[in-house]
């Protein structure tokens, strides 16, 4: 058992052949006990077994300061700490690795201003709940297998926004000229 | 080793703002690349790992009913004004918050739409404004959320489902 739900692929799992996913180092951030064991639960389903949960977002920087981990999952709303604070507090450390650890929201804010929030505060995936194990290995194929410039500027600190592979936007040259005139 | 360049944020389509921009970090990629992540996250792990969420489902399912009940003697609280409708308030919000993503990870999508609607609501508003019709209002979400848990009512809930609906869309507008 884990908490309150049974992990009763624990036993499958220990029978499976080894994998790459045990060199994968997850930290768990969410102070929902329940949300907790599910994510820890799919993520020991598909294979990972370095996962480390904090139950509070001040727990989870005290973890950060203390280990290095390859990506992190975390909820938005908790009481001491909330998500956006844990994002803005790795981004805004600018010290590499730390300040770019790929990151991934995963919470019940479902509005679109929700998203834009997360992605200012320097988010690389955002996934809301209810969330289902295939949009979970989405995002962390994502991270892992289309990572993006990190940007540090005096507005912004996070995974490079601008779509890879597209043209900049419409009328930057034109304010380029601008400005030059 | 990572890289870093200085670039002008103006051609990014930002104000004029100078950055420095490290290089995609790739060691994750080098480390798991190559056809290693299709092996490991193959389609029979996503199937287990569906599975374990649906065997969670009925833990979530109990929980959302515990804190259902929990948001009764809430409401109460907000009916009596003053410092205990702000706290009822604000736990209203947590709590409702709490079962709209339980609700919907566990299948009870009707709660879940009945969670959110009352979590929007409730946000809007201070304890100060709190009025005969918005505690009404409030109250018949609360009881709806209990009702249909008790129901095990899961998904939309049919032709009683979308007529839920309708009355919080016609509550939503009147607001």
């Amino acid at each position: 058992m884990v908490g309150d739900i049974p992990l009763k692929t624990t036993t499958d799992f220990l029978s499976m052949p080894p994998t790459i996913l045990p060199n994968l180092s997850i930290l768990i951030v969410d102070d929902e006990r329940l949300i907790q064991n599910l994510v820890y639960g799919v993520l020991s389903s598909l294979g990972f077994t370095n996962i480390t949960v904090a139950s509070s977002g001040r727990k989870a920087l005290d973890k950060i300061s203390t280990n290095k981990f390859d990506f992190i999952i975390t909820d938005w709303r908790m009481d001491d700490l909330d998500g956006i604070d844990v994002v803005q507090h790795i981004r805004k450390s600018q010290k590499p690795p730390l300040c770019n650890t790929p990151i991934i929201m995963l919470t019940g804010n479902s509005e679109a201003h929700h998203v834009k929030t997360a992605i200012s505060a320097g988010v690389n995936g955002y996934l809301i709940k209810p969330f289902s194990a295939e949009q979970l290995v989405k995002r962390i194929r994502t991270v892992i297998e289309e990572p993006r410039d990190f940007v540090m500027s005096r507005n912004f600190t996070g995974p490079d926004r601008r779509h890879v592979n597209q043209p900049p936007p419409e009328g930057t040259e034109r304010r380029k000229l601008h400005r030059n005139k | 080793m990572t890289s870093v360049r200085i670039q002008q944020m103006a051609d990014l389509g930002d104000p004029a703002d100078e950055a420095v921009i490290l290089a995609a970090d790739r060691s994750l990629l080098r480390k798991f690349g190559g056809g290693l992540l299709d092996r490991a996250l193959s389609p029979e792990a996503i199937k287990k790992a569906e599975a374990f969420i649906s065997s969670a489902s009925n833990v979530l399912y109990l929980d959302c009913m515990d804190e259902a009940a929990r948001l009764q003697p809430m409401v109460g609280l907000l009916g009596k004004g003053g410092l205990d409708a702000e706290r009822s308030l604000k736990r209203i919000i947590a709590t409702s918050f709490a079962i709209k993503s339980k609700a919907g990870q566990s299948g009870y999508d009707l709660v879940s739409t009945l969670a959110k609607s009352l979590l929007l609501r409730c946000e809007e508003l201070s304890a100060a404004q709190i009025t005969p019709s918005t505690l009404k209002i409030i109250t018949w979400h609360a009881q709806s959320i209990k009702r249909i848990l008790e129901l095990n009512i899961k998904g939309l809930g049919g032709e009683a489902g979308r007529a839920l609906l309708v009355e919080i869309d016609r509550l939503r507008v009147a607001a």
